[in-house]
């Protein structure tokens, strides 16, 4: 069987090149036969133009990107769903429907279709172009209406059900990618997000599991209230690694509902896999993992275990962007280190301990090495890793990771890197650079290869560069 | 003799008064060190608090130079009527060598006519030995997660509670005393597990305790279980694909119960020295209660120490002694973080678990290899000492305890150099006294005067 390579896009693409012309450079340059299509989406990164300088195709214009639904809905599957997908208003788009006019090209040249829906971990993308969405948002510790979709609320699986029937059964898509990148309130609040949910579904569901909610809100917002005095610039007498740790302990309700999120979570993958197989057993199923799951935290990389996805998917994306991981992950660690990390040397002033030398916090270099030694990883130093981003041994070490773990039970095709906006100060992906992640991948264990993050963002020679490592490596 | 704002407190065990005569022992810390306080092992089963030092350590310049293979118990006379409510009666040590000396009845006269106060000191234990041999002590004993009875006792076995609440009321009714100083040194299940040993407690009490609260038992064994033998693989070598700390996180984050159950036992064991506290001034509103604050807790392991609140102590301390013993501390907290290195932070390297610990800890030390041979600075007993003090409002005294003669086979000697920058740098933390650690019969007298030559150029004697 053919290898998969697929590449995701947006439907902006389609409309600025045409979809002929889309679909020959795809499979021309870049080998592809395999289409993950944002669908349904609000991030512009996954759906509209570039977001970071143009690349050499499509349409050189910023797009006033809103987001929404990319095919026209049928209202028939939405009857039990209060939520009903709203066509992106943004005017591009006028009556392009992804599915209707992209589909039946692509299979006359034997690609495949898939919906790519990627959830978000962010507070600032939110559901704003659907009526009544807001009723199916999460609710913080302190009881405010959040932003990310509550994963125990009827109207947002509902919703997402009658999406996915739509999707499959009357727009012939020929399987599902769906992209896990919520999180859990614990995470969510290192991150500067609200505490979620305590919403009366996710409070319901804790009362049925013996939780006691009370102690488990008191429990998020001592930690909400303790981030706001460390950003405040108290410090703690303990430190601040030991002071949060004081809370989680004083708290055990958290690691209880912290449980609950991510048995919500990974329960309502499990029944996006049942319906997918519901609809037609010969569809795809897939996931896409977020590479701070993958790679960047170790609570994440703990909560999702790959092992456990062989039980309802048929194929896996774990994303192994390695150049723009160069300026994430230094990002990331500058941003965790102080709230977890950032120990020491202001209390010994408080106390004015004068003949001691002052003690240093953890600096960002001892944070990035701690969390290295602890993701096993192998990478360049701070100062020099957003300019060298990661090395091909990262993508062939955590291929292997994937593929040991889930065995021959579930494909592993690695979302590879060919144009992705990293952020001011990273570095440009290169086609040596593809060509070496792209063969990393395989050496790896890896079935097939996702470019990635969006065919918008991507330089064709970055695109030609993967297809023809592709064709000397015999996959395609 | 300390000024009388000024609190000297000495550990000293019965054998010394044995071996050496009440006259002279208090002639000595009184003369040397200017001791105003002596805490007495009045029970143990520890060599190290209460017994002539093992001959592996070496003995001190003073005292009786051979073994005494200390077996240990109550080194005062219990008085049967205290006893009643407790199965736990026949505990008097029964080394011959204390036969006819009662460590509280004969020491309290000698105490008080030269103006030293004195406490009975027990210290908890966190390790497996030594076994208490006690007649029906295993009836009080921990259960572990696999049903076996383990050797340390429960905490919320009421039989234990009672044995310590009897022998409480016994020694401050019978004796003429002028406080109890408690030894806080246990740990909860993950922390021992951590250290080889076996995760507690799974007994009838605390099953019933975790149930009142909504605790799944089962579900909190079977975490335990599993992150035994994940220790256990990993001890044997065995390296897990997803790293060893994100292996061992995802049992803790799948069995929250696990969470909850140390908890449980955290509270369980803040608790009785809560209701210790509460014993104490039921008897005599006079008598000091002081807690003694294990190194483990306040300066080595971080999960301990975010554990401890030290600003709660000031609710029912009237002294707190945190250990500080600073040269050991090199050497015993390199040993503390191979520990942690052999299984949770196996990740790493030694270097870098003994740098990630002193980071998150607050210390500012040598680095593994040098930190046994240096032990740690004085700057540390200044820094631990004022943190305990701010921690609780400066409302409670902080008497740091002092490493003065502590075994420390493999590690520096403590110098009289050391033993003077420590006392003086307890003070300069805002102690309000210090704890001439760990035990007079270990402590050579060099040493002893060194203490006393900081206390004078301090003026605190």
């Amino acid at each position: 069987m053919e290898d998969v390579v697929g590449i995701q896009i947006g439907a902006i693409s389609f409309i600025d090149e045409g979809v002929e012309k889309t679909l020959d450079v795809l499979q021309e340059k870049g080998g592809v036969n395999t289409l993950f299509v944002s669908a349904l989406s609000w991030s512009r990164g996954n759906a509209g133009r570039s977001c970071v300088g143009f690349p050499d195709h499509g349409v050189q214009e910023i797009d006033k990107f809103t987001g929404g639904a990319f095919w026209n809905p049928d209202p028939a599957f939405y009857g039990n769903s209060v939520l009903r997908p709203a066509k992106t208003p943004d005017p591009e788009y006028g009556n392009f429907d992804i599915f209707r006019d992209v589909i039946p090209t692509a299979r006359k040249r034997g690609m495949k279709v898939m919906p790519y829906y990627c959830e978000t971990p962010r507070s600032t993308i939110r559901h704003t172009s659907i009526p009544n969405a807001v009723q199916a948002a999460e609710i913080d510790a302190f009881g405010r209406t959040a932003a990310r979709p509550c994963n125990n609320n009827p109207l947002f699986r509902n919703w997402f059900f009658s999406m996915i029937e739509d999707w499959l059964k009357n727009c012939d898509a020929d399987g599902l990618l769906w992209g896990i990148e919520q999180q859990s309130g614990l995470k969510g609040l290192l991150c500067g997000e609200p505490a979620t949910c305590f919403c009366p579904f996710c409070c319901a569901k804790a009362e049925q599991l013996g939780i006691d909610v009370d102690r488990a809100r008191e429990g998020y917002k001592t930690l909400v209230n303790y981030r706001s005095r460390v950003n405040a610039g108290e410090h703690p007498i303990e430190g601040y690694f030991v002071g949060m740790l004081h809370i989680l302990l004083e708290y055990p309700e958290i690691f209880s509902w912290e449980k609950m999120w991510l048995d919500s979570h990974r329960g309502f993958h499990r029944d996006l896999a049942g319906l997918v197989k519901f609809i037609d057993p010969d569809k795809q199923m897939g996931f896409s993992i977020w590479q701070e799951i993958t790679t960047f935290s170790p609570y994440l990389r703990a909560q999702y275990d790959y092992d456990e996805f062989a039980e309802y998917s048929d194929f896996l994306k774990p994303i192994v962007y390695r150049i723009p991981a160069g300026i994430r992950f230094s990002r990331y660690i500058k941003y965790f280190q102080p709230l977890l990390f950032h120990g020491g040397a202001d209390e010994q002033k408080d106390i004015e301990m004068e003949e001691v030398a002052p003690l240093k916090d953890m600096s960002h270099e001892e944070a990035l090495n701690l969390f290295y030694r602890l993701l096993k990883l192998n990478e360049a130093p701070l100062d020099k890793l957003p300019a060298e981003g990661f090395s091909t041994d990262y993508i062939r070490n955590e291929v292997a990771r994937a593929c040991a773990a889930v065995g021959d039970k579930v494909k592993i095709y690695p979302g590879v890197d060919i144009g992705v906006a990293g952020g001011a100060g990273g570095k440009d992906t290169k086609p040596a650079d593809v060509q070496a992640s792209v063969r990393a991948a395989y050496d790896g264990g890896a079935s097939g290869v996702v470019l990635s993050r969006c065919y918008a963002e991507i330089m064709l020679e970055n695109l030609q560069a993967a297809g023809d490592t592709l064709r000397e490596l015999g996959r395609i | 003799m300390a000024k009388e704002d000024n609190f000297v407190g000495i550990q000293i065990g019965t054998i010394s008064f044995i071996d050496e005569g009440l006259t002279k022992v208090f002639d000595t810390i009184q003369e040397k060190a200017g001791a105003n306080a002596i805490f007495v092992s009045a029970l143990s089963w520890s060599r190290g608090n209460a017994g002539r030092p093992d001959p592996s350590w070496g003995y001190a310049d003073h005292g009786v130079a051979k073994e005494d293979h200390l077996i240990g118990g109550a080194f005062f006379n219990p008085n049967p009527e205290y006893y009643k409510n407790t199965f736990l009666r026949e505990f008097k040590a029964p080394d011959k060598l204390y036969e006819g000396f009662d460590a509280l009845g004969d020491v309290a006269p000698e105490a008080h006519k030269r103006d030293v106060k004195l406490y009975a000191y027990y210290c908890e234990t966190a390790h497996k030995e030594p076994r208490v041999p006690v007649i029906n002590f295993p009836q009080i004993a921990e259960v572990d997660a696999y049903g076996r009875k383990a050797t340390r006792p429960c905490l919320l076995n009421p039989d234990y509670r009672s044995w310590t609440f009897s022998i409480f009321e016994d020694m401050i009714r019978s004796y003429d005393m002028d406080g109890i100083l408690w030894g806080i040194e246990r740990q909860s299940a993950l922390m021992n597990m951590i250290d080889g040993d076996v995760p507690t407690c799974f007994c009838e009490h605390c099953r019933t305790a975790a149930a009142r609260k909504g605790i799944d038992a089962e579900r909190a064994r079977e975490g335990y279980i599993k992150f035994d033998k994940f220790l256990q693989r990993v001890r044997a070598g065995e390296i897990p694909n997803d790293g060893v700390f994100v292996t061992g996180l995802r049992i803790i984050l799948d069995y929250p119960e696990i969470m909850h159950w140390e908890k449980m036992w955290n509270d369980a064991h803040k608790s009785l020295y809560r209701e210790l506290s509460g014993v104490v001034k039921f008897m005599d509103p006079k008598c000091e209660f002081g807690l003694g604050m294990w190194q483990e807790i306040n300066t080595f392991n971080p999960y301990l120490r975010a554990q401890y609140d030290f600003s709660e102590l000031a609710r029912y301390a009237d002294f707190v002694k945190p250990v500080l013993y600073h040269i050991p501390a090199g050497l015993r907290f390199v040993n503390f973080a191979k520990r942690w290195n052999n299984t949770i932070m196996k990740d790493l390297s030694l270097d870098e678990t003994v740098e990630f610990l002193k980071r998150v800890m607050q210390l500012n030390e040598a680095g593994a290899d040098e930190l046994p041979e240096t032990g740690f600075s004085a700057g540390y007993v200044q820094r631990q000492t004022a943190n305990l003090v701010n921690s609780m409002g400066g409302n409670v005294p902080v008497y740091p305890g002092i490493g003065v003669g502590v075994a420390n086979v493999g590690g520096k000697k403590i110098t009289p150099d050391d033993a003077k920058a420590a006392v003086k740098a307890a003070y300069e933390g805002g102690a309000k006294g210090i704890m001439i650690s760990r035990n007079y019969s270990e402590t050579q007298l060099d040493l002893l005067e060194a203490v006393g030559d900081a206390l004078r150029e301090l003026g605190k004697l």
